[in-house]
């Protein structure tokens, strides 16, 4: 066998970080922070609301890890990953923030952290950035800021939340913007907040969670008609076959 | 995929945007879906140019255990040596321009 054979080349496509809210406040701007405890009485994106990791709801405190860079580096250790890339996790719901300022906040904050608090600790970890797509402009902006001084690589348009289809000529500024930086840009699946508590409902989450994405919409334009860039469907087309349990 | 395709060239050449299969012949499509059981179909559906491997921890309680994820991956009977390592490798280094 050889050295390549015993010791193959990997790279995680797709891993996560558990950002919490009390960790992202403190890299918003003063005018947020110092409305702290007002700001945390709800939470700051529309929340998860489930917990899928844990099976039928049988709850045991070992299945929920919130690790920081330390425990995911030993990960990488343990794997022997040459990298991996990382999302978010409840801020994958950006999409569903209606107020443009207040996704921009935001999304700055969540770059800023993931930057702080995992990229700039392991050369191991990579990032993609939040974008703020309630202002294309913005967004196009941050994706810029995200890649040229955080060293991302690429953005994450949101799955679910936003009142025109991706492929919306509204958009175009951050897709001409992603093929000038000729990054890539990731569509991740997020869970509809619509009857939310129905997911706490033993397997109906995992079925549910990956019929997100409008193929009909979203393929339409843009991104096809733009040479350097690169689109990415998390977990779209996998989980049709095993169907509802 | 087959109905977005079927449904766009109904419409004329000239208004027609991209075809999703010429996205994928061109390497600017991808999905994630490389760990999955269905891998193997979407290997001769989609081809294993745009397939991605994922540890997506720490969401899975399932999934942990890096070592053996990688061992499932290259334990596969059902995808080629060539295949594994496009999935858990190659495609990822192209997709993210590593």
């Amino acid at each position: 066998m050889t050295n390549r054979q015993r010791n193959p080349r990997i790279i995680d496509a797709d891993g996560h970080v558990r950002e919490t809210d009390e960790e992202i406040i403190e890299y918003m701007s003063a005018a947020y922070r110092n409305r702290r405890d007002a700001m945390l009485y709800f939470p700051l994106t529309p929340h998860h609301g489930w917990h899928r990791s844990i099976p039928a709801n049988d709850f045991r405190p070992s299945d929920f890890r919130v690790p920081d860079w330390r425990e995911w580096a030993s990960k990488l250790d343990e794997g022997n990953f040459e990298l991996t890339v990382l999302y978010p996790t409840r801020f994958m719901h950006i999409g569903q923030i209606g107020n443009p300022p207040y996704a921009v906040e935001l999304c700055r904050a969540y770059n800023d952290y993931l930057h702080d608090k995992f990229l700039s600790r392991d050369r191991r970890f990579r990032g993609m950035a939040l974008l703020p797509l309630q202002d294309p402009s913005a967004a196009a902006k941050e994706l810029r800021r995200a890649v040229n001084k955080c060293g991302m690589l690429g953005g994450i348009l949101p799955a679910d939340g936003l009142p025109l289809p991706l492929g919306h000529r509204q958009y175009w500024p951050l897709f001409q913007e992603a093929d000038r930086l000729g990054c890539a840009l990731s569509i991740h699946s997020c869970n509809s907040l619509r009857d939310n508590d129905r997911y706490l409902q033993p397997n109906e989450a995992p079925v549910q969670q990956h019929h997100v994405f409008r193929p009909d919409e979203q393929t339409k334009k843009s991104p096809a008609r733009l040479p350097r860039s690169r689109l990415r469907l998390g977990r779209v087309l996998n989980e049709q076959d095993r169907g509802a349990s | 995929m087959s109905k977005i395709e079927e449904r766009l060239e109904r419409v004329s050449p000239n208004e027609r945007p991209v075809l999703p299969s010429e996205l994928l012949e061109r390497k600017q499509l991808y999905f994630q879906c490389g760990e999955e059981i269905t891998t193997k179909r979407d290997v001769e559906l989609l081809g294993d140019d745009c397939l991605l491997w994922a540890s997506e921890f720490p969401h899975e309680a399932t999934r942990t255990d890096m070592r053996k994820l990688v061992k499932e991956h290259f334990g596969r009977k059902d995808l080629s040596r060539e295949a594994k390592k496009k999935i858990i490798y190659d495609n990822a280094k192209r997709f993210y321009a590593l």
